[in-house]
């Protein structure tokens, strides 16, 4: 199967949450399976380039319309620890990725906006026609919008799309002049509550909404999360949309490296253990209450380990160091 | 250990970082050490996890795969994947895996990590099989690549 994934992030090149590492890890699951597996980002200017291996050209001069001219860009491809990586360069004063930041922008949904059309028109004219596009999150929405609604009339017929959801609060609420920077126009046809309007905002588009409707498939990262994200508030409006497509709608639990997380092999620990031979934690107890210049004593150890703020309950953890 | 995003957040622990310097029962590490955090999951006994919201999080699985005991709130992907010792009503006993609980407040919190820490020192024997249960459990790529693999097949072959 040919599979290409279209992201805003992948580990370890650009990385503001876990999505670039499910992008990242996914990639490589499916390439152990044999299949044919591409990735596409904008070209950031604070990229970890020391990451990315043979980086060269694979297309000059991209047009890719925007707003009835064009916007040209160059492409880049290279390898990030093994996986085929096309890396879109615009080449416009609006200066899209050449800011220092991944997010952040006031004009963040213009910024993606142009990245989703820059990718379908470099998959169109660099005559790649994979079996599955898979979309990620806001950044990513239009593109199933534009697959099907102009993409799959200029040839990509046979396209389908697999669209993740890591996070539901940001959904990338723009107005209409996305539509016309990206060609789709007709804003009576798309400010439709079936299609892209915001469930709450009559006068603003919800491209996360658009990549929910266009899918072909739709799922978050946890079973039970989309449980939530369709009956609570944590779907941040979009409940009633998930419900009416809930036959394309699931939750599929992201993995874990194990070639990093494996305390068989980790290097960075004091002793190897393994599940029949619980002896080698012991040693790193030892050697944790060491490091930290704790009392040496047979009292549990309860870590703590993540960001310090509210969404992961920091006044709770406060509370348990007391 | 961790790392604030708001400076109140990081004034306020760096008081108590202060404050427990001397402390011999407490550490507080500030900042991101990622070779720390690893003898971290393998040398401690038991993680709290009282995240309000998480779509997935990861830092429950890998606990699980270095044998140290998850405490977590019920959101999100926590609730799929750590099944409560006591109290859990769809696994085996044999299957579960940590400790849940559900409200925001300091009680539900404490409850939970007494319940783990009983069976601690109470019972040892039962507290390392509830760890080996844990380490059983596999969550690496491998099973979530199948299942966005019948995803893809789906639809694929749906129209």
């Amino acid at each position: 199967m040919y599979v290409v994934q279209i992201a805003s992030e992948c580990a370890p090149v650009i990385k503001a949450g876990g999505l670039g590492d499910v992008v990242y890890g996914l990639s490589r699951e499916l390439e152990n399976r044999g299949h044919c597996v591409e990735l596409i980002q904008p070209m950031y200017d604070c990229m970890r380039y020391d990451h990315i291996w043979g980086l060269h050209d694979a297309y000059r001069d991209l047009g890719v319309p925007w707003y009835g001219g064009e916007i040209k860009c160059d492409v880049f491809c290279g390898w990030v620890h093994g996986r085929v990586c096309f890396f879109i360069q615009p080449k416009s004063q609006d200066r899209f990725f050449d800011r220092g930041y991944v997010y952040g922008g006031n004009d963040d949904p213009m910024r993606f906006a142009f990245f989703s059309k820059a990718a379908m028109e470099f998959l169109l004219k660099s005559n790649k026609r994979p079996d599955v596009i898979h979309c990620h999150d806001w950044q990513t929405g239009l593109i199933p919008v534009m697959l099907y609604e102009m993409y799959q009339y200029y040839g990509m017929e046979r396209q389908r799309v697999c669209y993740s959801i890591h996070n539901f609060r940001h959904q990338g609420n723009c107005g209409n002049e996305i539509l016309e920077a990206t060609g789709l126009n007709r804003p009576e046809y798309y400010f439709h509550y079936d299609r892209l309007q915001d469930n709450f905002n009559p006068f603003a588009l919800n491209l996360m909404k658009g990549g929910i409707v266009y899918s072909n498939y739709v799922n978050t990262v946890s079973p039970h999360h989309a449980w939530e994200a369709r009956f609570t508030e944590v779907g941040y409006g979009l409940g009633h949309t998930l419900e009416l497509h809930q036959e394309k709608f699931s939750g599929i639990l992201n993995g874990v490296d194990y070639n990093l997380w494996n305390p068989e092999t980790d290097e960075l620990i004091e002793s190897q253990y393994n599940i029949d031979d619980l002896k080698g934690k012991a040693k790193n107890k030892k050697a944790l209450r060491e490091r930290l210049l704790l009392a040496d004593n047979d009292q549990p150890i309860i870590a703590y380990i993540g960001r310090l703020d509210d969404q992961k309950g920091v006044n709770q953890v406060q509370h348990a160091i007391i | 250990m961790g790392s604030a995003t708001s400076a109140d957040v990081n004034s306020k622990f760096w008081h108590e970082k202060h404050f427990l310097n001397d402390n011999p029962d407490v550490h507080l590490e500030l900042g991101f050490n990622e070779e720390l955090a690893h003898l971290i999951y393998a040398g401690a006994d038991m993680v709290v996890v009282p995240s309000k919201f998480e779509p997935c999080g990861l830092t429950q699985l890998i606990a699980l795969k270095y044998g140290t005991v998850p405490i977590v709130r019920g959101v999100g992907g926590l609730l799929s994947t750590v099944f409560d010792r006591d109290y859990d009503q769809d696994h085996a006993p044999e299957k579960r895996n940590g400790y849940v609980f559900y409200q925001t407040d300091n009680y539900a919190l404490e409850s939970a990590m007494e319940r783990a820490i009983g069976l601690y020192y109470e019972y040892p024997k039962e507290f390392e099989q509830l760890v080996q249960q844990g380490m059983e459990y596999d969550y690496s790529w491998k099973s979530a690549g199948a299942q966005y693999i019948n995803v893809y097949d789906l639809i694929r072959y749906k129209y």
